[in-house]
């Protein structure tokens, strides 16, 4: 019995990174398909290819990191359970309210409110918290202010240039290596963190060596193949969503200042995945459009989606928390 | 008014506040993004000024 449940929460945690998949696929595959450089079907491709390498290229710090957010001696299949049943609700919800908020900082809060449902504050590990904590403001400033300067020095270069007509043809290819960079971070960040939550369980669990969690490098493959594999699946799925519902929403973008966004949310990405911190791709790549569109007027910028993402800030990982506390001493009450 | 450079202004003083929470082997993120957007904010608020001489 307690195989079938741990087999059903490892399956939660991988529908989980689908759903994470699908939901952010328009980050990676926007400016590529409104400025027409790849057809929807090859840009969705050419995005989850990247989800997919990218733990071949980037360390696993990220997921040896969430997963020692909580005393692995106490992290059991009721507890990761709860974990899931907050993030997913909270990401529900929030969704239905039309916050912007990210399911890495659902799934650290579920987390850490099962933890301290279970067991009380102490099984916290409060520096891990703290640093992810820290990076939900950091994250979409550096983003913006890496698009910012990045924009800035790439508008002062083409006003210096003499070969003014190529310049859009230039960014329209250079799309293709932005897309990238940023569907690489996506995939390194985001499919780790449910890579983390998985070997907390199988250890938790005793079915995997406490040691897996002594190094980034002692993550089994499977784990590794499988979560990229999920969230590689769910940009693909999440791609073909954009290719009905794009419009007048994605003509607007412009390649050049697709390209700057792109770049500088990627460089925060591997930044954040080298020194192994779990932050929301959506929240730095929002900051890395702001910072383009303050370049030109603050007008520019959509005002009132930035307010809700300061609101999705603040309440995400308490929120979350809250919920599993619920579900975890509602799922001992019944069992 | 410059708004923009009221915002870079502000994210420099929550940068400058984090860095004081922030864990110490990353307290430097917090301190360069301080300074570079106070850097950023003083650039802007120049822009704008040129900007309305300018215009006169």
């Amino acid at each position: 019995m307690a195989t079938v449940l741990l087999i059903a929460v490892v399956t939660i945690a991988l529908i989980f990174d689908f759903v994470n998949g699908f939901h952010d696929a328009a980050n990676s595959i926007a400016t590529v398909v409104a400025t027409r450089v790849l057809k929807p079907w090859q840009a969705v491709i050419w995005a989850a290819f990247w989800n997919f390498i990218a733990f071949a290229i980037l360390p696993l710090k990220v997921a040896n990191e969430v997963a020692k957010i909580i005393d692995s001696n106490v992290v059991s299949i009721g507890l990761v359970f709860a974990g899931l049943v907050g993030a997913i609700f909270w990401n529900v919800f929030t969704a239905v309210l039309g916050l912007p908020s990210s399911s890495s900082h659902a799934l650290i809060g579920g987390m850490v409110g099962a933890g301290i449902a279970k067991s009380g504050g102490h099984v916290v590990n409060l520096d891990r918290v703290q640093k992810t904590a820290v990076f939900i403001v950091y994250s979409p400033l550096l983003g913006l202010l890496l698009a910012f300067v990045l924009i800035v020095m790439v508008m002062w270069l083409v006003h210096r240039s003499h070969k003014k007509r190529g310049v859009n043809k230039t960014f329209r290819s250079l799309q293709l290596v932005s897309a990238a960079a940023f569907s690489l971070g996506h995939g390194a960040n985001d499919a780790q963190k449910t890579m983390g939550i998985i070997a907390a369980l199988l250890v938790g669990a005793h079915k995997l060596d406490a040691s897996v969690l002594k190094t980034a490098d002692a993550m089994p493959l499977w784990i590794v193949l499988s979560c990229h594999s999920a969230i590689a699946l769910g940009t693909m799925s999440g791609g073909w969503r954009i290719v009905r519902t794009m419009g007048n929403k994605l003509t607007r973008l412009q390649p050049m200042g697709g390209v700057c966004a792109e770049s500088a949310a990627a460089a925060t990405l591997f930044f954040a995945s080298y020194k192994g911190i779990p932050v929301s791709t959506t929240h730095t790549i929002t900051g890395a459009i702001v910072g383009v569109g303050s370049a030109n007027r603050m007008s520019a910028v959509n005002w009132n989606v930035a307010s809700r993402v300061v609101w999705a800030w603040v309440f995400t990982i308490p929120g979350a928390a809250l919920v599993s506390m619920l579900s975890y001493w509602a799922l001992a009450a019944v069992s | 008014m410059d708004r923009r450079a009221v915002f870079f202004l502000c994210s420099s003083l929550i940068c400058a506040l984090l860095s004081v929470v922030t864990p110490s082997e990353l307290r430097w993120v917090g301190s360069v993004m301080a300074v570079a957007y106070a850097a950023l904010a003083a650039a802007s608020w120049l822009d704008h000024l040129s900007r309305r001489r300018s215009n006169r």
